[in-house]
This record gives structure tokens, C-alpha cells and sequence, in this order.
């Protein structure tokens, strides 16, 4: 089956998921409003027949594609998103400083390995992670005064 | 009025204040000339600092990053044939045209000087017909308010790229997303997992920085390195930069002037857009054309027909913003956070009410218009540098401006995790060329169309008549037909 196909059945899936969530909320006018629950039931409604458009002309073969040439899969993004992941998880524990200086070092080196190598790469990123972290101090902290974790750990 | 509107240029006479508008302008010309970055990513990353502004500073650093931003988006495309934003292609078109024919310096100064004038004849529009348009508004009731998003929403799901289908499923999901957390008319906690962060709903800055930082640098993740880097550099001196008023006269004042008039009115539509400002009035320029030949071989009338366009369609893309509520694009769309992150909420009233406060927002995209011309002389030689900016320094920035600003506007950690998560939700469907401005004006409408919907139906007990009981609401509706006609069904024809 195509991956459009397989998005849209998984789109179906959500949408199957937040019926589910919104009919244990009170029906609508129920209480003799519209309550709380029209709205989502309604949305149900449209992402469904939206999804289902999709998955329609996917298995006729009449859906045309748009070339994006800026969206490919690709296995740097997964690596963008664990490093950002880590940085989320040890943004409080380790405090501003080393979890930004980590972040920035990675998702530079993974731009800059492309360009220099990947042993090359690290003197540069490591650079770049310095600057980076001093200049995001300077912003959020020396200019708008604004309060960033320094670590617990 | 008048003297308010004044006042909104007395206010940028406030060193602090300049120094903010001269601030926004210099971030939109970088975020708007280098390819992959847009006005609209300058803003979002801004929304954290808006946190600790005073909103006059606020509002004129944003719309100085809306003018410049766009402007900008021309930039490289004349130079190194990569528009920076979608509406600069149909200048990158003629531009680079113009710059293989050892003509660049000339084509980036009439570029801005069309810019400039788009610019500041949307500025005027907006000054002197959004006031009149928001008393009209004020005679709307609620199941006319309801019928106005409707259309919004309609409208959103119409123009946007691509198939129809999937612009139905983002916006679906964008609303879907504004209905978690707590129901804003009953004592009722809605789709939170029994969450303590949840039932806060989802805020508009993770969804911002989400569907544009995060997803912008997973995407460049998959992107290779641009070929602008390799293009040898381009020099010039200042003086190239100043436009030769001979060619000026041959494109005429009126190709400017109707140019711009096109701008302002699509940028009004919902879902207009500076590349539908761009594209609209290049073809009418080519249909009047005495050299329509020259088109696409680097005109001097197209590439000015299409700049006034895309700027002077700033100042038409407020005008629904601020009387009706509307936020005709992406950008729009987040300074439609940006007030609301300040207690102000655009729509009928605010500009009777709060004019003064406004009016310097107004005075400082006249400005920036303004400035657009000036920058070239200033920085024109060094545009061509912002192209082949080093992708190491640049993502890892974004990446760290865009999690750090999340934490420090909200200082919570779920926060940035539901940044990330809104992220690669939002990969995911361009993965799947599924568009992602329906998806966020889903979550900025959604409350509104709920609450309206909810409203009426409770002033009127259920019944489903009071959305058609006033001529306003008939009106919008005849109106939703003509735009799904017109912007849909006719367009494909004519294509």
C-alpha cells in the first residue's frame, strides 16, 4: 500500500481515537446546551471525510502530488530530533550552559560534518556551540532579563 | 483619528521604540534573504521576547520584520537564484535573468525601490480604510462573528496548496488541537489524559515555534547543502545601488500603483499571500504589457509589477487582522498571538477602542517601506554574504533560540516537549506534502468559531436558523460560495 495511503488510514486512526475521547464527554444538548462536545464531535466529522478524500483518490491513483523538494526523509532529522530530545530531558538537571553547549555542538556537527568531515567537523562545532550558547545568555538573560535554569546536578 | 494616527509616528520618535523598528527590520532582511528562513519564522522566534516588551515595541518590532521580511525574500533570489521566501519567485524569475546579464545591482535596487513603494501605498490602505471597515464591523452579532470565521476557516481550507482533502484533514487537526484543555464555557476539562499540564490547553508559542522552527530544521535535516554556497561572490560597489531613474520612467507610475492596489486587495482575502499578490500582478502587468517579451527574460516591468505587489500586500493583510479578527496568513497569524499575548483581541472594537495603541504599528510599516529602499544602498553588497551563511551556524542557532525562547517565555519544560512533539507531527505531514497553514490558523480560529458557534445556539435554544437570521451572515455566507467558486473551481480553469 502507499505511504499516503498508510498516512491516512493512521490519520483515520486519530481521528477514531478523539471519538473515542469525546463521547465520554456529556452529549450534545444533553444539559440543554450545545456543550462541550458538539464542537469535537463535529471535527470528527471533517478530519474523517477529509482523511477519507485522501485515502480515496490514493487507491484510485487520481491524487496528484506536489513536488517538495525541501521534504525529504532523512536520517540527520532523526538524529536532530534525539539530540533535542536529550536536551529537553537534561535542559533543567544540567542547567542552561552544558545543555545548550551539548545541543548546539551536535546539531552543528551535523550540518558542518557534510561540508568538513566528520573529524574536521568537531574542532569547528565546537566553535560554533560557544558562540551559540554565549549569544543566547546575551539575549535571554543580559538583554531581556529573562530566568534560565543553572543545574541541579 | 488623524491625530492619533500621527501620534503612531510621534511614538517612533522614542529612541527605544526606533531602536526596535530599525531591530525588526534588520532581523527580517537576514530571516527573509536566507533561503530556508521566512518572516514568519523571524516573528515566531521573536513571540518569546514579546513576553518582556512593552507591546508598542512589540507590534512596531513585528510589523518591520513583516515588511522587510518579504522584501528580503527577493533578495537571493535575484542574486543567487534561491528566492528566499515562496513570493519572491516570480522576481527570482526576472531577477536573475537580470543578474546573468551583469545587471544584479540594478535589479535589487528597482526590486526595493518597488518594494518600497508597494510598501508605503499599503501602509496608507491600511491607515485610512481599516478605521472605517472596523465600525462596519462593530454592527456584527455573534452568529455574524461565527459566520465571518466560518469563512475564514473555509477560506484557509480553499487556497491552500495542494489537495483540498488534506488542507480539510490540517485544519481539522489545528482545530482539534484548540479544543484540549479546559472548555472555555462549561466547568469541563476536554481531551487532557488527566494531565495537570493538559488541561491548560495547548499555547499558541509551542505551536508556533513547533510548526515552524522545529519542523523547519528537521526538514533541513533531510535537505542537502545549498548550491548558493558554491556561487562565487558578486562584487559591487554602493553606488551600483541607485536606481536609474530612466528605467523608472519607462515602467511608469501606474504599474507600480495598480501593482500595488492588487497587493493590498489580496492580501484583504484570507489566505491571499504575498505569492498570490506577486503572481496576480505580474500577469496583469504582462497583459498590458507593450514588451510582454521581455517577460521571463528579465523585465524590468515584471520584476516591479510583482514587487510592489508582495509588499503592498503587508498593509492589505492587517486590514482583515485587526477589524475582523481574521488572520489572512501565517503571519498574520502569530502577530494575531502577539496581541492577544498582550490582552488585545483583534476584531470589531479594537480599533475604536485601542487606536492609540495601534497606530504605531501602522506608522512603523509605513516606515519600514520606507527603509526597504534605504537598506539597499546601505547594504547591497553584503546580501549576497546572508546567501552562503554557514548551515552549521545557522540551524544550530534556530535550534537553540527556538527551545530556549519556549522555556523562557513559559519557563516549563512540558512546554518544550510539546514544541518538539508539535515539531515532528508537523514533519510528518509535509513529509506527506500536507500544508501546514491550515493546521495553525485550525488552532488560533478554533476557540473563536467554537464559542460563537456555542453562543448563538444558546441565545437562540438550538435553533439552527439564527446562522442564517441577519443579512450580515446571509452576506458572509454568499461570500464563502463566491471564494470556493472563484478561488477554487475558476482558478483550476484557468489554470
Amino acid at each position: 500500500m502507499k505511504p499516503q495511503a498508510v498516512f491516512a488510514l493512521l490519520i483515520l486512526a486519530l481521528d477514531a481515537a478523539y471519538l473515542q475521547q469525546a463521547l465520554e464527554l456529556p452529549l450534545p444538548f444533553a444539559r440543554g446546551e450545545p456543550g462541550p462536545s458538539l464542537m469535537p464531535l463535529v471535527l470528527v466529522l471533517t478530519l474523517g471525510i477529509g482523511a477519507l478524500g485522501v485515502l480515496v483518490q490514493e487507491l484510485r491513483g487520481t491524487a496528484e502530488h506536489e513536488d517538495d523538494e525541501d521534504a525529504n526523509f532523512s536520517l540527520r532529522s532523526i538524529a536532530l530530533i534525539g539530540l533535542t530530545c536529550g536536551f529537553v530531558w537534561a535542559f533543567e538537571p544540567l542547567g542552561y550552559w552544558y545543555a545548550t553547549l551539548f545541543y548546539a555542538f551536535g546539531v552543528a556537527w551535523l550540518f558542518e560534518q557534510e561540508r568538513l568531515g566528520p573529524a574536521r567537523a568537531v574542532l569547528t562545532s565546537a566553535l560554533i556551540s560557544v558562540g551559540i550558547a554565549g549569544v543566547g545568555w546575551l539575549f535571554f538573560v543580559t538583554l531581556f532579563d529573562l530566568f534560565l535554569p543553572e543545574g541541579y546536578l | 483619528m488623524f491625530a492619533e494616527l500621527m501620534g503612531g509616528f510621534a511614538a517612533l520618535a522614542n529612541p527605544e521604540t526606533f531602536l526596535y523598528l530599525v531591530g525588526g527590520f534588520l532581523m527580517g532582511l537576514v530571516f527573509g534573504a536566507i533561503p530556508g528562513l521566512t518572516a514568519t519564522l523571524a516573528i515566531a522566534l521573536l513571540l518569546p521576547f514579546t513576553f518582556a516588551m512593552e507591546l508598542t515595541n512589540a507590534l512596531v518590532m513585528v510589523m518591520a520584520i513583516f515588511m522587510s521580511g518579504i522584501y528580503a525574500g527577493s533578495v537571493t533570489g535575484i542574486t543567487v537564484n534561491i528566492p528566499g521566501a515562496a513570493s519572491g519567485a516570480i522576481t527570482t524569475m526576472e531577477g536573475y535573468a537580470l543578474m546573468k546579464r551583469g545587471q544584479g545591482a540594478q535589479a535589487l535596487s528597482l526590486d526595493a525601490l518597488a518594494s518600497s513603494i508597494g510598501g508605503v501605498l499599503g501602509a496608507a490602505v491600511l491607515m485610512f480604510v481599516a478605521v472605517p471597515m472596523s465600525q462596519f464591523a462593530l454592527m456584527f452579532h455573534t452568529p455574524d462573528k461565527f459566520a465571518l470565521v466560518f469563512m475564514a476557516v473555509v477560506t484557509v481550507v480553499i487556497v491552500a496548496k495542494g489537495s483540498i482533502w488534506k488542507s480539510l484533514v490540517t485544519v481539522s487537526l489545528g482545530l482539534m488541537i484548540s479544543t484540549v484543555g479546559f472548555d472555555n464555557m462549561v466547568a469541563q476539562g476536554r481531551f487532557d489524559f488527566g494531565s495537570a499540564n493538559l488541561i491548560e490547553g495547548v499555547q499558541l508559542l509551542p505551536a508556533v515555534i513547533g510548526l515552524f522552527a522545529i519542523c523547519e530544521l528537521l526538514l533541513q535535516g533531510g535537505a542537502k547543502a545549498r548550491t548558493a554556497a558554491d556561487t562565487p561572490a558578486f562584487r559591487v560597489r554602493h553606488k551600483d545601488f541607485w536606481p536609474n531613474w530612466k528605467e523608472v520612467r519607462e515602467i511608469g507610475f501606474l504599474t507600480y500603483l495598480k501593482s500595488s492596489v492588487i497587493g493590498v486587495m489580496i492580501g484583504m482575502l484570507p489566505g491571499g499571500g504575498a505569492s498570490m499578490a506577486s503572481f496576480v500582478a505580474y500577469a496583469e502587468a504582462k497583459r498590458v504589457s507593450k514588451k510582454p517579451e521581455e517577460y521571463g527574460n528579465g523585465s524590468h516591468e515584471g520584476l516591479a509589477a510583482a514587487e510592489s505587489a508582495n509588499n503592498a500586500m503587508c498593509g492589505g493583510a492587517v486590514v482583515p487582522l485587526l477589524t475582523l479578527g481574521i488572520p489572512g496568513d501565517s503571519v498574520t497569524a502569530i502577530i494575531f498571538g502577539v496581541l492577544l499575548i498582550h490582552g488585545l483581541v483583534p476584531g470589531p472594537g479594537l480599533l475604536t477602542s485601542e487606536m492609540a495603541t495601534i497606530a504605531p504599528m501602522f506608522a512603523a510599516l509605513m516606515v519600514a517601506a520606507v527603509f526597504v529602499f534605504l537598506s539597499v544602498l546601505v547594504f547591497g553588497p553584503y546580501y549576497i554574504w546572508l546567501a552562503r551563511m554557514n548551515r552549521g551556524v545557522l540551524y544550530a542557532f534556530i535550534a537553540m533560540i527556538a527551545m530556549v525562547g519556549t522555556y523562557a517565555s513559559t519557563y516549563s519544560v512540558f512546554q518544550m516537549w510539546m514544541a518538539l512533539a508539535i515539531g515532528i507531527f508537523a514533519w510528518a505531514l509535509r513529509l506527506m506534502s500536507y500544508p501546514l497553514v491550515p493546521l495553525l490558523m485550525g488552532i488560533i480560529l478554533g476557540p473563536y468559531l467554537e464559542l460563537y458557534m456555542r453562543r448563538s445556539l444558546i441565545t437562540s435554544n438550538g435553533d439552527i436558523m439564527t446562522f442564517f437570521s441577519s443579512p450580515i451572515s446571509i452576506g458572509l455566507y454568499v461570500m464563502t460560495l463566491l471564494f470556493i467558486y472563484f478561488l477554487r473551481f475558476k482558478s483550476q480553469k484557468v489554470s
